[in-house]
């Protein structure tokens, strides 16, 4: 299972979030115009009420919910059945969440996008298992994007660290293949406690070397510790 | 094949059977059942007045509590027994129970954080929700890297008679960890090491990356849809199998096993570690399981044995009830029957 992209589209198609969780990018004008385009044409060519839920293409695919005055889309690729269902659940979520959140704001809404700025952590919320299961991108992406990807921890992430993670054997013997001490890991875990920061920022804060430090948070983000976002 | 040191077993079942017994008098009190079954209810006005739909497991979980002096169960109806706490034990048992319990805690910490994870969600559960896991490999890691289930992998291992310095399969290899003992115990010439999941599979890199032991192995990542081929080439001596059983149910085992039999040479050892049960009912050490989304259920020995004969390997060994072995007998194809399609 993959996650590409998550599109949130005002009633009339304007796109009022989207999230990009893979490396490729496509206008997101174009894509929200295509899926309101889409949605359209579905109504006019076959008789009833229902919206479109799914356009598929092979394994990738679009999954579709729609509230009063949202549509949530995302853009992804899954292997069972099983993987879809989950995923559709969490979508309805996700827009249920923003629904409820944002409900008198959206129904009167007239382009500010600052009102409506909070639905990224809704999104990051709702989709957090689902990331934490997935691969995060190859080290050699990283290493040459280090200002593309910001990372952060959040309490879970510092619980699991200190009771299962710090005292590890096997994290001790990759520590030590990286030359770095536990203590500069728990450094650059309270830096991104605070606030998310991207491997450039925290080299440039901590003074450690980018490439071992986005590999240490690369292995961190492996093992649920850290989450990594674009 | 060094003898590994003895591990005390039974102490740990014991140490498990408390923990255990701890976690179903905290579900069954946060159920209410002390006031709800002060008079004797049957199980279906159970089931109404708590709102269970999962009957299966809701009839499990009720038997499990008597089973366990929890509740009393007479004439097919249930009751709180409010009598335990007043039951005076021996010094004798008190100490056994205390060692029992160090035990546990020593070699198997991580054990508990789960299992009182999956015993808060089992009220859900018999409610109706979907069950869950934690997505978060740390947590898992600390259970498979444990001197316990080290322990047990090889003993699995060495009752398995796999072959030293030879090619082995490591068939659901997680994090890793099945590897590393593999490696250790068999010192084999090459590891396939094959998992569904490639974030498992990174991860179980970066851990054999940093013991230095890649040498030898190759990881593949093989989603087991049995009717694609298992991308390995050469014909390999063994097979190690661990806890994969228990994600997959029914017809699916026998699909496993004749996708695994077309990596192997006539005359493979495969052996594992899987808990078989006798029986279709579900016992105490698997009920909690249910709340891990991937947990399908412990195999009941008669479908297991059918599903390694119809695979064409021998009638499976089973010792203490969760070591298994076999050999692969490379009679000829067996003609998978026809899936009906849907």
């Amino acid at each position: 299972m993959e996650l590409y992209d998550l599109y949130v589209i005002y009633r009339g198609g304007q796109t009022i979030f989207h999230k990009r969780f893979g490396t490729i990018e496509i206008d997101q004008d174009l894509i929200t115009a295509f899926l309101t385009a889409i949605e359209n044409f579905g109504k006019e060519l076959i008789a009833g009420d229902e919206h479109l839920q799914v356009i598929e293409k092979g394994q990738s695919k679009v999954l579709l919910d729609y509230g009063q005055d949202i549509c949530c889309a995302l853009v992804c690729r899954t292997n069972t059945v099983e993987e879809v269902t989950r995923l559709r659940a969490i979508l309805e979520h996700i827009l249920y969440d923003i629904q409820i959140q944002y409900a008198p704001i959206l129904s009167a809404w007239r382009g500010n996008m600052k009102q409506l700025a909070g639905i990224s952590d809704i999104v990051e919320n709702d989709l957090k298992e689902i990331i934490l299961t997935s691969v995060p991108p190859p080290l050699a992406t990283l290493l040459q994007n280090p200002n593309r990807y910001y990372f952060t921890i959040d309490e879970k992430g510092i619980n699991l660290y200190n009771t299962l993670l710090r005292g590890s054997k096997i994290f001790q013997t990759f520590l030590n293949k990286l030359n770095l001490p536990i203590e500069l890991v728990d450094m650059v875990l309270n830096e991104i406690r605070l606030s998310r920061k991207n491997g450039l920022q925290l080299a440039n804060e901590t003074n450690l070397d980018q490439n071992r430090l986005i590999t240490l948070l690369r292995s961190l983000r492996l093992r649920g510790i850290t989450l990594m976002w674009m | 094949m060094e003898p590994q040191e003895k591990f005390d077993l039974v102490s740990m079942a014991q140490g498990l059977k408390w923990l255990m017994r701890q976690l179903f008098t905290h579900v069954a009190k946060s159920e209410q059942f002390p006031d709800l079954l002060k008079t004797p209810k049957g199980f279906v006005q159970i089931v109404e007045e708590k709102k269970y739909k999962n009957l299966r497991l809701a009839e499990a979980f009720l038997k499990q509590l008597a089973e366990l002096n929890i509740l009393t169960l007479e004439d097919g109806r249930y009751q709180w027994n409010s009598s335990i706490p007043f039951k005076i034990k021996g010094k004798s048992i008190v100490e056994a129970e205390a060692v029992a319990i160090k035990k546990v805690q020593e070699k198997a910490l991580p054990l508990f954080g789960i299992l009182r994870k999956y015993s808060e969600n089992i009220p859900n559960i018999l409610k109706g929700s979907e069950p869950a896991r934690e997505p978060e490999l740390v947590i898992w890691e600390s259970l498979y890297s444990t001197e316990f289930y080290s322990y047990l992998r090889r003993e699995a291992i060495q009752r398995g008679n796999l072959p030293s310095n030879s090619v082995i399969i490591d068939f659901g290899c997680r994090l890793g960890w099945s590897t590393i003992d593999i490696l250790e115990v068999l010192n084999p010439i090459k590891v396939y090491a094959v998992d569904p999941s490639p974030i498992m599979i990174e991860l179980a890199y970066e851990n054999l990356l940093s013991l230095d032991l890649m040498k030898k192995v190759q990881f593949i990542q093989y989603d087991f849809n049995f009717e694609n081929k298992i991308p390995i080439e050469e014909k390999c001596d063994g097979a190690f199998i661990g806890l994969l059983f228990n994600r997959y149910a029914g017809e699916q085992i026998t699909d496993m096993l004749l996708a695994l039999r077309g990596t192997l040479k006539g005359g493979a050892r495969v052996c594992g570690l899987q808990p078989i049960k006798d029986s279709d009912e579900i016992v105490l050490s698997e009920l909690l399981l249910y709340a891990d989304r991937e947990f399908k259920g412990y195999p009941e020995y008669g479908t297991f044995k059918t599903a390694f004969i119809r695979s064409g390997f021998t009638k499976p060994v089973i010792e203490q009830s969760m070591f298994i072995h076999a050999t692969y007998l490379a009679e000829k194809p067996f003609e998978r029957p026809e899936k009906k399609k849907k």
